[in-house]
């Protein structure tokens, strides 16, 4: 056989494997190590803001297994599948978690909670981690582009189906896997790969749960794969495979797990949210907060209506009614006009505008009813996120603002030093003291040195 | 179920209301015998390939059983392999209706939830006939649908029924019991990609569905709050995993508590395929009665259309299969076993076994003929019909599938399965008395849950 009839031979998993177990730290570019760090910053912050969420300790304390591994800012030292599950959930808990332009979904959150969680209970040095982290990030941002905008059309929720095989990747090559265990390792998380939209209905938590229960999974399919149980190899193309199931209406684009790989690190692309809601709401709230700060006055406002993409109506912005008035501070982060009105008052839109008691607030929710859209047919989304308002005020003025893009993402990325601003801020609110904060950072911005991740038991508590 | 009543506010409620001492004697003894079927398929797979991976990975030690292995594991380990071996040789429980599995998903979720738990055996009892009905109904609902969409309906309806399983173990209240259940919609996981390439991830399914299951009822119980509608929300798991259908939820909600599905749950009296079953019947009848096989010249099946593509061709391949599984649904070669040895039991697929010379003579001399008038789907028949060198002809005929709601498997051939299990694996076949004791202890609803010391007599 031609090597390139072997090639061909191979199936898509196998392929997208080879690479990522061939991966070592001199392989890895270090604009990609970097994005792995920030992503690995960013999530630490987040897990201490989330510590104290019901939801969060809910999971830590119920938890059954006690073992080696650490949630970050939890008392409880877990199994590794414990501290996968808390520090995922606590990382998506506010909707504060990095993101991907394009195509969107998260990244971080579904993958580095699980390779920590086994590189402390299996003794993986510091690097070992970081090739780990960064080639699970790597597999959720091309696994994710492979029929984007498909899974949610059939009702799933990315983040727990390709988390799953983010976690998958990131684990098995942290351990070393070889090509053709990583790639059962993908076919058993293919089976594991869960999570329905519902909670759009009622704001349910299960959506909060969905990072956190993919990297569980992800991690317990690559312990099996390295155990020797055997999984498909064509879990990604086959005629029962994850696209056909969980995208159906989608023609995958298997390229995207083939091509340059190794030369076009997409994870270097991974956007970060300076607001802890929606990621399309960004550009939007970053309009009402300039109008806010010039000085307009709230109750001259008669109407706000804003050209919106097709896309984000019936998550954002339906049922129009429901989304003028929250029924949580969870809810309220998806609520296009909440998040708008809320970011006009408080010029912010960061945790402390999504409590309870903010979403009931009457002054924020009167303005957030006087607030529409129309449908633009030719706005870029999900290319680009880009966002509009035009205010019509009662003597008959009109003032327009418009965003062309989000901040955070690739076109105006967050620099390290907005990165650890939020970080501090994350830190604060979930109560520590300010040292333990830069302790924090400190760790996660030279893991790559550490011989073990014992220094991570530090962050307990 | 009331007009505004959503379907998991409707299960909730009833499940709430229920007590173990509501359960008719017809539901007490099939959850028994499902106990029975399920513990001894479970220890006959322990040793396999399989089953040793999915020990290897899931080592974590703890005080939840493992049936047959002398030490404990942890909650979610022990459920995961119990699942996963108990389901491995496609040998448990079925439903006439749609094909799930119960036995393999709640039998595990609720043992390890009952250790975890400190749970009674009432509370279990309760938890293994609701989590079986739930799942069983919701089979119904589903029919062709799950599958259709290119999921295992053991691992997606599995999941809903052995957390509603939990859930009424746990006593919780209504409130819990639908976050429970909107928690377990977005956990239900499991494609078919299996098929592909007879990967093992459809043996898999039944233990993490079973692991999953007892998480989602933790969850609930502390008021992680679940979608209200999970079952038929536009975003809901029908919508979901079984987008093809408009799925009548009252096949789900009428009647609970006075209409027992799960009463009426399948057996295999053989390790194979569902539809192979009576011809077997047929073939073992006609070994017992003295029938030499070196004596037969011929082998003819009556047989229905919709069996021939899956179970009878290409037919020379189905007269050599190439391995254990696969030979698992080849009538011929299910035939030819029952005929040579009067059994198609584990023993009769192994790799040893699938390569018999005497197994495969035999095999090659079954043919088939299609008979229009037979009742396939909607019933499972057997027939064989033997030509002798002599010229002589001998026939048998089976009018319904033994183990089905039509020809149940009595208590006595559900123990004699489960020693011959047991028997497969080396393990004490007179241990089939204590697992037998047990199931009935747990389904009486008297006194604590002790599975620990079945586990330690069933283990060498």
């Amino acid at each position: 056989m031609q090597s390139g009839d072997a090639e061909r031979a191979l199936s898509v998993s196998q392929r997208f494997c080879a690479f990522l177990s061939a991966l070592d730290a001199a392989s890895i570019p270090i604009s990609a190590r970097e994005a792995a760090i920030r992503d690995l910053v960013d999530m630490s912050g987040l897990c201490v803001a989330a510590r104290r969420e019901s939801y969060v300790r809910q999971i830590a304390e119920a938890w059954d297994a006690e073992g080696p591994c650490t949630a970050i800012g939890q008392p409880r030292a877990l199994d590794t599948a414990g501290a996968a599950v808390v520090n995922g959930v606590a990382t998506h808990g506010e909707d504060f978690d990095d993101t991907l332009e394009g195509a969107p979904i998260r990244v971080g959150a579904m993958v580095i909670p699980a390779v920590l969680a086994v590189a402390e209970r299996f003794g993986l040095s510091g690097e070992r981690s970081l090739v780990g982290i960064a080639a699970g990030l790597e597999a959720v941002c091309r696994l994710n582009r492979v029929a984007p905008g498909h899974m949610h059309r059939a009702g799933f929720h990315p983040v727990g189906v390709i988390g799953a095989l983010g976690s998958a990747a990131g684990v098995g090559t942290a351990l070393g896997l070889d090509r053709d265990r990583l790639a059962m390792a993908l076919g058993i998380a293919s089976s594991m790969a869960s999570g329905i939209l519902e909670y759009l209905t009622d704001g349910a938590w299960t959506k909060r749960l969905h990072p956190g229960w993919a990297a569980q999974s992800g991690l317990r399919a690559a312990l099996m794969a390295r155990a020797g149980f055997f999984g498909p190899l064509t879990a990604l193309e086959g005629h029962h495979g994850l696209y056909r199931s969980f995208a159906p209406t989608g023609t995958p684009d298997f390229s995207q797990l083939t091509e340059r790989l190794g030369e076009d690190w997409q994870m270097r692309k991974i956007a970060f949210k300076p607001y802890a809601c929606g990621t399309m709401i960004h550009p939007y709230i970053d309009c009402m907060i300039e109008l806010g700060r010039e000085g307009v006055d709230a109750r001259r406002i008669k109407s706000v209506v804003c050209e919106t993409g097709e896309g984000l109506v019936h998550r954002l912005w339906e049922p129009l009614g429901d989304k003028h008035r929250p029924p949580s501070g969870y809810a309220a982060k998806f609520s296009m006009p909440f998040c708008m009105a809320v970011g006009f008052f408080d010029g912010d839109a960061g945790l402390a505008q999504f409590t309870d008691a903010r979403a009931r607030d009457e002054t924020v929710l009167e303005l957030a009813r006087r607030i529409s859209y129309v449908i633009d047919p030719q706005n870029e989304y999900p290319a680009n996120y880009t966002g509009h308002v035009r205010l019509e005020m009662t003597d008959g003025t009109v003032i327009e603002r418009r965003r062309a893009h989000m901040r955070g993402g690739a076109r105006e990325p967050l620099s390290r030093d907005d990165i650890v601003a939020k970080f501090h801020a994350n830190v604060a609110h979930g109560g520590w003291e300010r040292a333990r904060g830069e302790a924090l950072l400190e760790f996660c911005e030279t893991l790559g040195e550490a011989l073990d991740l014992s220094g991570l038991a530090r962050f307990r508590g | 179920m009331s007009e505004t009543q959503t379907v998991s506010a409707a299960l909730a409620e009833w499940i709430a209301a229920t007590s173990a001492a509501d359960l008719p004697d017809a539901a007490r003894e099939a959850a028994s015998g499902t106990i029975l079927d399920t513990i001894g398929l479970i220890v006959a797979a322990l040793d396999t390939d399989y089953g040793g991976a999915v020990r290897r990975a899931f080592a974590d030690p703890g005080g939840a059983t493992v049936y047959g292995l002398g030490e404990g594991r942890a909650m979610g380990a022990a459920a995961m392999i119990n699942g996963t071996c108990g389901h491995g040789e496609d040998f448990d429980n079925t439903f006439e209706g749609c094909p799930v599995h119960s036995g393999v998903v709640i039998v595990p979720a609720l043992t390890a939830a009952a250790e975890a738990l400190g749970l009674d055996n009432a509370a279990v009892a309760k938890g293994i006939v609701v989590g079986m009905e739930v799942m069983c109904r919701l089979g119904l609902v589903a029919k062709k649908a799950v599958h259709q969409a290119g999921f295992h309906p053991t691992a997606i309806l599995g999941t809903m029924g052995a957390a509603a399983g939990v859930a009424a173990a746990m006593g919780q209240r209504p409130a819990q019991i639908r976050d429970t259940l909107g928690v377990a919609g977005s956990m239900a996981s499991g494609i078919i990609e299996y098929l592909a390439d007879g990967s093992w991830t459809k043996r898999m399914h039944a233990g993490w569905s079973a692991q999953a299951a007892i998480r989602a009822a933790m969850m609930g119980a502390q008021g992680f709050s679940g979608p209200a509608t999970v079952f038929e929300g536009t975003h809901g798991l029908f919508s979901a995993f079984g987008p093809s259908i408009e799925p009548e939820f009252e096949l789900l909600t009428r009647d609970l508590g006075r209409r027992w599905e799960m009463a009426a749950i399948a057996y295999k009296p053989y390790a194979c395929g569902t539809m192979t079953q009576p011809y077997i019947d047929c073939a073992v009848r006609l070994a017992r009665s003295g029938v030499d096989p070196a004596s037969i010249a011929e082998i003819s099946c009556e047989v229905g259309e919709g069996t021939v593509h899956r179970l009878w061709e290409p037919l020379a391949e189905k007269r050599r299969p190439t391995t254990p599984y696969s030979a698992k649904f080849s009538t011929p070669y299910c035939v030819a076993v029952g005929l040579l040895f009067g059994d198609a039991g584990l023993a009769e697929f192994t790799e040893e076994r699938v390569r018999d010379p005497r197994v495969l003579a035999l095999a090659g001399k079954v043919n088939y003929v299609i008979d229009p008038d037979n009742e396939y789907p909607a019933n499972y028949t057997g027939h064989v019909a033997l030509t002798l060198r002599d010229g002589t002809v001998r026939e048998e005929r089976q009018a319904s599938m033994r183990g089905g709601a039509r020809e149940p498997l009595s208590r006595d051939e559900l123990e004699a399965k489960c020693a011959a299990n047991l028997a497969f694996a080396g393990r004490p076949r007179d241990g089939v008395g204590a697992i037998s004791a047990f199931a009935e202890t747990v389904m009486a609803g008297q006194g604590a849950f002790e599975a620990a010391a079945l586990s330690r007599r069933l283990s060498v």
